[in-house]
C-alpha cells in the first residue's frame, strides 16, 4: 500500500470518525468492510459526504451519490481518486 | 407529472396495482449537528427551497421529519441510487404533507407505475419518523437497472 493510499485512508477515517456516527471503532474495521453494517444511516453518509467535500476541496457529483460510494473506507478513496483529489 | 397523470399511470397498466410502503427512522440530534456542522451547505444539499421555509419554525424535528420521508419514499421506489435528495420533495408546514417528485425519483416512480405517493411524519423528543405509501404496478424492480438521463430530466411528479 503507498504512502498516498494510507494518508487518503487515515483521512477518511478521521471524517467517519467525526461524520459516520457508527456503532463500531472506525479503527476497528478494515477499509473493505461495509459502513453501513457498521451503524452508518444513509444520513450520515450524507454528512461524511459534506465532510470529504471540505476535506479534499471537491463536489460530488449527483451520479456518485449512490449507497455503493460511501460504502467502505475503499470505496470513498476510490471516489476521491475518480474526482481527482490528493492525499 | 401532476397527481392526474400519476393516477393515468396506474390506469393504464394490465398489471395489478398492489400497495407498497416505505418507513424510515432519522435521529434528531444527527440533523442538528449537520446544521451546526455544515449550515446552509448541508441544507442546500439536501432540503428544496419549500422545505426550508416550511420547517423554519420547527428546526431541526421537522427537518429530520421530512429526512425520514425522503427516504421512506426512496424505500417505497426501490432504489435511492443517483437520486438527489433534493428531488423527493416534502412540503406542508402545518397540513398534511405533500410528496412531489423532480428528476431522477420521477424518472423512477414513471418507470415503475407507482401512483401519487402519501406520507405521514412523526417526532418525538429524539427521533423522527415517517411512512410512506403508493399503489405500484411494478412488484419487482430492479435496483441495477440502468437510467438514462435523457428520459427524466424536468420530470415531476406527485
Amino acid at each position: 500500500m503507498s504512502t498516498e493510499t494510507t494518508t487518503t485512508q487515515a483521512r477518511i477515517r478521521d471524517v467517519l470518525r467525526l461524520h459516520a456516527h457508527l456503532t463500531k471503532d472506525v479503527d476497528a474495521l478494515d477499509s473493505s468492510d461495509d459502513l453501513y453494517a457498521a451503524g452508518m444511516t444513509s444520513h450520515a453518509s450524507v454528512t461524511v459526504m459534506l465532510a470529504c467535500e471540505d476535506e479534499w476541496d471537491v463536489e460530488f457529483p449527483q451520479r456518485m451519490l449512490t449507497r455503493t460510494t460511501f460504502s467502505s473506507v475503499d470505496a470513498i478513496a476510490a471516489a476521491l481518486a475518480e474526482l481527482g483529489a490528493t492525499s | 407529472m401532476s397527481g392526474e397523470a400519476g393516477r393515468d399511470v396506474l390506469s393504464r397498466s394490465s398489471t395489478p396495482a398492489l400497495p407498497r410502503i416505505g418507513c424510515d427512522l432519522q435521529r434528531i440530534d444527527h440533523v442538528d449537528r449537520a446544521v451546526a456542522d455544515f449550515g446552509a451547505r448541508y441544507l442546500d444539499r439536501v432540503y428544496t427551497d419549500a422545505e426550508q421555509r416550511d420547517c423554519r419554525v420547527g428546526g431541526a424535528p421537522s427537518l429530520a421529519a421530512r429526512f425520514a420521508a425522503k427516504e421512506a419514499v426512496l424505500k417505497l421506489l426501490g432504489t435511492a441510487d443517483g437520486v438527489d435528495p433534493r428531488e423527493v420533495e416534502v412540503t406542508g408546514g402545518g397540513g398534511r404533507p405533500r410528496v412531489r417528485l423532480h428528476g431522477r425519483a420521477a424518472w423512477i416512480a414513471r418507470r415503475t407505475g407507482t401512483g401519487p405517493i402519501d406520507v405521514s411524519l412523526s417526532h418525538d423528543a429524539t427521533t423522527a419518523f415517517a411512512v410512506a405509501v403508493a399503489l405500484t404496478r411494478h412488484h419487482d424492480h430492479d435496483e441495477n437497472d440502468e437510467h438514462d438521463d435523457r428520459h427524466h430530466q424536468g420530470e415531476e411528479h406527485r
